[in-house]
């Protein structure tokens, strides 16, 4: 697994591009919300932090599968990176060899998001808003906090299992014009 | 002006401007390559000691909260009275800085000149 995430993608072939050619209600898109219903991708890769950014990069270009906008495809990649960064330097306390299984689904009116581990089980603790900024910890569960709509942590017996979803129809944040 | 560093895997170029050190980093930058980052700038700034700290962003299109931490700590080791420019920040960096509140700390400027030339 070492050097790149495995995938495979189950039921059915790849969405199409993100972009309608008949505008954001037009058929392209109940097409595309079709296919990206029935989507489910899963990564399995081993914990060490080269391997954050190709599932990153994966789950943003799934994420423009699933209609979201470039602004929230990103948000999207910045809460798996820092899941992903958080499950290696915490759950594994830094282990590298471990087993991390990424599963995304496009369910139609969102983008579900579940990370498995096999480490410590211990949950983390969401940091209070607004956070202070001089604080270095805590920035990451703070993104998944304000960037997704649902965030829970399940305890397994031997683990842990992230879940979190993105509605479809929540736009990104608009950044501040420079 | 001097160069102090010419290039390295993130550092493109970095040099003396008066008080202030003006680094250039290029790349994404994240849990994989955040130490290195750290290691490499804490080493400018113990070598140089700067009062202020101008870090040229525009050629870092993602950052996560792996550099955000590395910017934190490089801004106390500026100690009192000491100062961090961010400049030409790209639109998902940007994101970050504004969801982590870095823009209550660091100083956000357009270009390095701007940064330079004062309060931005």
């Amino acid at each position: 697994m070492a050097g790149g995430a495995g995938s495979r993608a189950r039921d059915g072939p790849g969405c199409p591009g993100a972009a309608a050619s008949d505008g954001p209600g037009g058929w392209d898109r109940m097409l595309q919300t079709e296919y990206c219903r029935r989507r489910r991708v899963e990564l399995t890769i081993e914990s060490h932090p080269s391997q954050i950014a190709s599932v990153r990069r994966t789950l943003e270009a799934f994420a423009q599968t699933c209609l979201m906008d470039e602004d929230a495809c990103d948000e999207i990649g910045l809460c798996v990176n820092e899941a992903l960064a958080n499950v290696i330097r915490h759950a594994y306390h830094g282990e590298a060899g471990k087993p991390i299984v990424v599963v995304v689904e496009c369910l139609g009116h969102g983008m579900q998001i579940t990370i498995r581990d096999w480490g410590n089980g211990h949950t983390p603790r969401m940091p209070e808003a607004p956070r202070d900024p001089m604080h270095v910890g805590g920035v990451g569960m703070y993104c998944l906090d304000q960037l997704m709509d649902e965030v829970r942590f399940d305890a397994q017996p031997d683990g842990m299992l992230l879940t979190m979803m993105r509605r479809c129809d929540r736009p990104g944040r608009k950044r501040k014009a420079e | 002006m001097s160069d102090v560093l010419a290039s390295g895997k993130l550092i493109a170029s970095a040099r003396i401007e008066g008080d202030a050190l003006v680094v250039a980093i290029a790349g994404d930058i994240d849990l994989n390559n955040s130490p290195e980052l750290r290691s490499e700038m804490l080493a400018l700034i113990t070598r140089h000691a700067p009062r202020r700290l101008v870090l040229n962003l525009g050629r870092v299109p993602y950052m996560d909260s792996s550099a955000i931490a590395v910017l934190v700590e490089l801004l106390r080791r500026l100690g009192k009275g000491g100062r961090v420019f961010l400049t030409d920040l790209q639109p998902r960096v940007k994101g970050l800085v504004e969801i982590a509140r870095l823009d209550t700390i660091f100083a956000l400027a357009a270009s390095e000149q701007d940064a330079l030339a004062g309060e931005p």
